[in-house]
């Protein structure tokens, strides 16, 4: 008994804070999404008004279109880079140190600090990026202010007009990528890396004994072995690409033409620029319930394949 | 026999291009961002992709210092980050402490609930957390950017795992000796845990440091901007001077990049061992 009111006063002051600052918000965020509200005047009830607007919101799809489309670039080219550089380095090399240093660095930088660093070189007159295509006989784009789809661009530099639909996401949020995947990939690598070494030597020895090549290899010892990290590592980047907002908060703010907005974009300039904060409520909460999701199926997987 | 070693040899050679050719992509962006600090505007527009300057000078640090006040920006930063990690490392030892060793009613209900609140983004409950902070008159002081993140479930959640593994003797012993539990945990079981409490506060630091959608919503003056959000809104005021802003980039950075270089060992087993944090 003495243990327990012990127990209380250690645990007190984390619980405090965790439950005004996270449970007693996720609460509250979700009936402020039900309300009409400006901070100003008093807060009144609307019903599901808040979420029908929402869905009705060209701005918002748009905002969520971004967003995935973000994902689907940032997320399979973060996955190869950092599953490619681990197996890399995975091997008996010398100046691992060196590397690992190398590829972590960007991971410690701040998001404005990387973001001001890739602006200067994205710059569409003087921005070495420019400079570097040119060389390669393509024009110069100005990468972060052009609305235009990926693929448009890409077509009309041999002439070719391609529909609408077929556009991609806009050179932008494009360029937008590149940065989070410089930014991330060191991340990923050292949790590939950790799970690449736990892989004994002797599967493989044993493999090249039976004749099998390194694509074999690869396909029949490393990939299977390395799945429940190769499916964290997914997920997790997946989540985090969900939450994207500074880079885009630096460079760009959503635009041109809401080309580069995202959903936690959406949700700050909502509530902290218009003071809607029901409707930014509304935006966070299906935010929310994506990134529940996410996290659902990663730990309902995890749990089940974690023993191989 | 000969064969194979010319073999492994051209393998390595093959290994060390493709791995150099990746380490420039991730080093060039500042080593290009810190040369350009050092050049004169005029340079900086006429001859951009130089990588050494032609005329070296410090004018940019200069100005920086002299037309934004970032010696503040810099002083809040560290305000901030050192109270946020200071106060995780305590609040956190305690915490995992009771999880880890003290038997109560509800322990592993109460400390699921803690698991599960870190599935929450912090951009989800930015709204309602600037309407509380709002409701105890705090926006606009370091409080607001302190207290939400005076402890964590992150934190706790480590220092457990870490705390459980240490043997029950141990404790026994100590008591036998006449400590009480706050005795042996600031005595003999903190003491064990230097590598993961510097996990710790190396991560919370890094973190704090680097956080600039926090005190974007909930600062207004620029007496306490922090660093991140006192460059980001350098920027935004006239037009960019690039020589200018990668001076003040480069001393945004610098302190993150050395504590890193210091203690690369702990970040790196930090990520390995939970793998949970960006």
């Amino acid at each position: 008994m003495r243990d327990a009111k012990r127990a209380i006063l250690f645990i007190l002051p984390t619980y405090l804070i965790i439950t005004t600052f996270i449970i007693l918000p996720i609460f509250f965020a979700f009936f402020i999404s039900f309300n009409k509200w400006n901070l100003l005047a008093p807060m009144k009830f609307i019903g599901f008004s808040n979420y029908s607007k929402l869905f009705r919101s060209d701005e918002f799809w748009k905002a969520l279109v971004n967003t995935l489309y973000y994902t689907f670039i940032t997320v399979p080219l973060c996955v190869f880079f950092s599953l490619l550089l681990a197996m890399l380095l995975n091997t008996k090399i010398k100046g691992i140190a060196f590397y690992r240093v190398a590829y972590f660095m960007p991971v410690m930088t701040s998001f404005v600090a990387s973001a001001f660093i890739w602006q200067w070189i994205f710059q569409s007159q003087n921005g070495i990026l420019n400079f570097i295509i040119g060389l390669i006989g393509l024009k110069p784009l100005s990468w972060l202010n052009e609305p235009k789809g990926i693929f448009t661009v890409l077509f009309e530099s041999f002439g070719l007009h391609i529909p609408q639909w077929l556009s991609g996401p806009s050179v932008t949020l494009f360029a937008i990528s590149i940065i989070s995947i410089w930014r991330n990939v060191g991340y990923y690598m050292i949790i590939f890396l950790a799970g690449l070494q736990n892989i004994p030597r002797s599967y493989y020895e044993a493999a090249e004994m039976d004749g099998a090549g390194p694509v074999r290899r690869f396909f029949s010892i490393t990939l299977p072995i390395l799945s429940p990290t190769t499916f964290f590592v997914l997920i997790m980047a997946v989540i985090v690409s969900f939450q994207v907002f500074e880079q885009v908060a630096v460079t760009t703010q959503g635009g041109p033409l809401n080309s580069s907005l995202v959903l936690v974009y959406f949700v700050y300039q909502k509530a902290f620029k218009f003071l809607e904060v029901g409707y930014a409520s509304s935006a966070a909460y299906i935010l929310f319930v994506i990134v529940l999701f996410l996290t659902y199926l990663q730990v309902k997987v995890l749990g089940k394949r974690v023993h191989y | 026999m000969k064969k194979r070693r010319i073999k492994r040899y051209i393998k390595h050679t093959i290994l060390h291009v493709l791995l150099i050719a990746g380490a420039v992509i991730m080093i060039f962006p500042f080593v290009w961002g810190f040369s350009t600090s050092f050049k004169e505007m005029r340079e900086v527009l006429s001859h951009p992709y130089n990588l050494i300057p032609r005329r070296f000078t410090l004018v940019n640090y200069q100005n920086v210092f002299g037309s934004i006040p970032i010696a503040r920006f810099f002083l809040n930063s560290v305000i901030v980050s050192f109270s946020v990690t200071l106060s995780q490392l305590v609040t956190c030892s305690l915490s995992a402490y009771a999880f880890a060793r003290l038997r109560f009613p509800f322990r592993n209900g109460l400390f699921y609930i803690l698991l599960a609140t870190m599935m929450i983004p912090q951009q989800v409950i930015m709204v309602p957390v600037y309407i509380i902070l709002n409701f105890f008159r705090l926006i606009d002081t370091y409080a607001a950017m302190i207290l939400p993140f005076v402890s964590s479930a992150f934190g706790t959640f480590l220092l457990r795992q870490f705390f459980m593994t240490v043997p029950k003797e141990l404790e026994e012993a100590a008591f036998l000796d006449g400590c009480g539990h706050l005795g042996f945990l600031v005595r003999i079981l903190l003491p064990l845990s230097r590598p993961i409490l510097a996990t710790l506060a190396i991560f919370t630091f890094m973190w704090s440091w680097n956080n600039y959608l926090w005190p974007l919503i909930v600062t207004n003056r620029i007496e306490i901007r922090t660093l991140q959000y006192g460059l980001a809104m350098f920027k935004e005021e006239g037009g960019i001077n690039w020589g200018q802003l990668m001076a003040g980039t480069t001393i945004a950075t610098v302190p993150i990049l050395a504590m890193f270089l210091v203690a690369q060992k702990q970040f790196i087993e930090g990520i390995t061992l939970t793998g949970l944090k960006e």
